[in-house]
């Protein structure tokens, strides 16, 4: 049997050759965007990440430059804590400063969580290949919520002080002593309005010329 | 009349389950006799011919149509949000994972499988197929190794062009009538796209193209009757094909979505 000399074989090998042609453009046209070999590994350290999840955005200055591809514990024994060492790849060319401000951000109110770096300025030193960067923590929703509560008891107390009176403010508004003091003086300057061209003998307004 | 419509229901029942018990043992057969010798290449590559290089026209045209109703509908409902970024992106991620693989099974299911079952259906007629077994052929290794092989093997081909030519024809709508630029356009595709898109859509057609094969020699083998069972045979065949290939891709479908999340 021969093989390679129909035009059915002919035929066949141009649809097999294009097939492929066309899985390697594929393979090679997605992989182009997310090539591994052209990124490296910043290891940034959080307490708290506000559910931060694999796959996130990181960006730096505004744009994004890589993702998160890793979340892991970490016991530290100098601080006897448990952090959280979240690995992000960032692309090769872009240096980051070493005292670069990163913490987590949220797109919107409820939003996706990315991570966010904001530039420093210390050019002289960078965060090198798998280099480690403490993170600041993200405030919990909860914690501000309970901040939020505690403006407002506060308030809701002071409110119910001046209500009943208490304290400068509240005398000022409940309490009628001044506005009749007012009163009279006003009266009393109305009838005799000379006392304001009056000029104390006993009380020298200033020593100076 | 109850009686009559319980043992119409179990005889529907019963022909279920014929006919799922019958596919298996085909496909064990033919899985068995893939890989026992002889191995005659000539068979394999005709069909492969008629399964892969002449399904293309039709495959690409429909492929083509089908990126360019997708890319416009997804503009009627985006360009109302303001987004037409993203149609690129939803374009190659439908046309990727879902809808390549589907219509090219079905194109196929519908072109080669129906043509399949008539082959058989006329040869089972004419006793061609005893013929062979008084020859000593063995009919599942002659007849439908070939076939399953060349079809498993040329719908992932078919689909890889479907999915570009699909790709294009959403691209070509874009990038002339919705004013999104030539390289907006493939850097969004692209980026967007992941691998397990790429090889979820690919693994899927592997088992469509074992679908089609079985399901149809199955029914060709198992005409009764004239050219009318002939035709039974193929109606049986197309049908069965695209209810067992919908229902594995919902399956598939499942399946990855829970696997690759």
């Amino acid at each position: 049997m021969e093989f390679g000399k129909t035009k059915l074989e002919f035929k066949l090998g141009l649809f097999v050759l294009f097939g492929i042609i066309i899985l390697t453009a594929f393979i090679l046209l997605i992989g182009d965007f997310k090539s591994l070999g052209v990124r490296y590994k910043v290891n940034c350290v959080f307490n708290f990440v506000n559910g931060i999840k694999i796959g996130a955005p990181v960006r730096f200055a505004g744009v994004d430059v890589g993702e998160v591809k890793a979340l892991d514990f970490m016991f530290i024994p100098e601080e006897n804590k448990t952090k959280i060492k979240v690995g992000c790849l960032i692309e090769r060319q872009l240096k980051i400063p070493a005292d670069s401000k990163i913490w987590v951000n949220t797109l919107g109110l409820l939003g996706e969580k990315y991570i966010e770096i904001i530039p420093g300025s210390d050019y002289a030193n960078f965060i090198p290949p798998n280099g480690s960067i403490a993170g600041k923590d993200p405030v919990a929703m909860e914690e501000v919520g309970e901040m939020a509560r505690n403006i407002a008891l506060e308030f809701r107390d002071t409110l119910a002080k001046i209500k009943n009176g208490e304290g400068t403010i509240g005398r000022l508004f409940y309490d009628d002593a001044l506005y009749k003091e007012l009163e009279d003086l006003v009266s009393d300057i109305k009838l005799h309005p000379w006392k304001l061209f009056f000029k104390g003998k006993e009380k020298p307004v200033s020593k100076s010329k | 009349m109850i009686k009559k419509a319980i043992l119409f229901l179990g005889k529907k029942t019963a022909s279920f389950f014929y006919f799922t018990g019958g596919i298996n043992k085909l496909a064990l057969e033919a899985f068995y006799l893939t890989f026992k010798p002889p191995f005659k290449e000539k068979p394999f590559i005709e069909q492969c011919r008629k399964v892969g290089v002449d399904s293309l026209p039709i495959v690409s045209m429909v492929a083509f149509f089908i990126g360019v109703i997708l890319a416009l509908q997804t503009a009627y409902q985006m360009q109302r949000l303001g987004s037409e970024m993203y149609i690129a992106s939803i374009v190659a991620v439908s046309i990727v994972r879902e809808l390549g693989p589907i219509i090219t099974a079905l194109v196929v299911a519908g072109r080669v499988g129906a043509a399949i079952t008539a082959e058989l259906g006329s040869m089972n007629v004419t006793e061609q197929i005893d013929a062979l077994e008084t020859l000593a052929a063995n009919p599942v290794k002659y007849l439908v190794v070939p076939r399953f092989l060349a079809l498993s093997i040329m719908l992932p081909l078919l689909t890889l062009y479907a999915d570009a030519i699909g790709i294009f024809g959403g691209w070509l709508i874009c990038v002339n009538k919705l004013s999104i630029s030539s390289g907006m356009y493939t850097h969004i595709t692209f980026n967007t796209l992941l691998f397990k898109d790429l090889f979820t859509g690919l693994a899927k057609t592997v088992f469509f193209g074992m679908i089609i094969a079985f399901v149809s020699c199955y029914e060709g083998f198992n005409v009764q009757g004239g050219a009318e069972g002939v035709g039974r045979a193929t109606r049986h065949s197309v049908v069965n094909s695209f209810i067992l290939i919908i229902a594995f891709d919902c399956f598939f479908t499942a399946f990855f979505y829970f696997i690759f999340p």
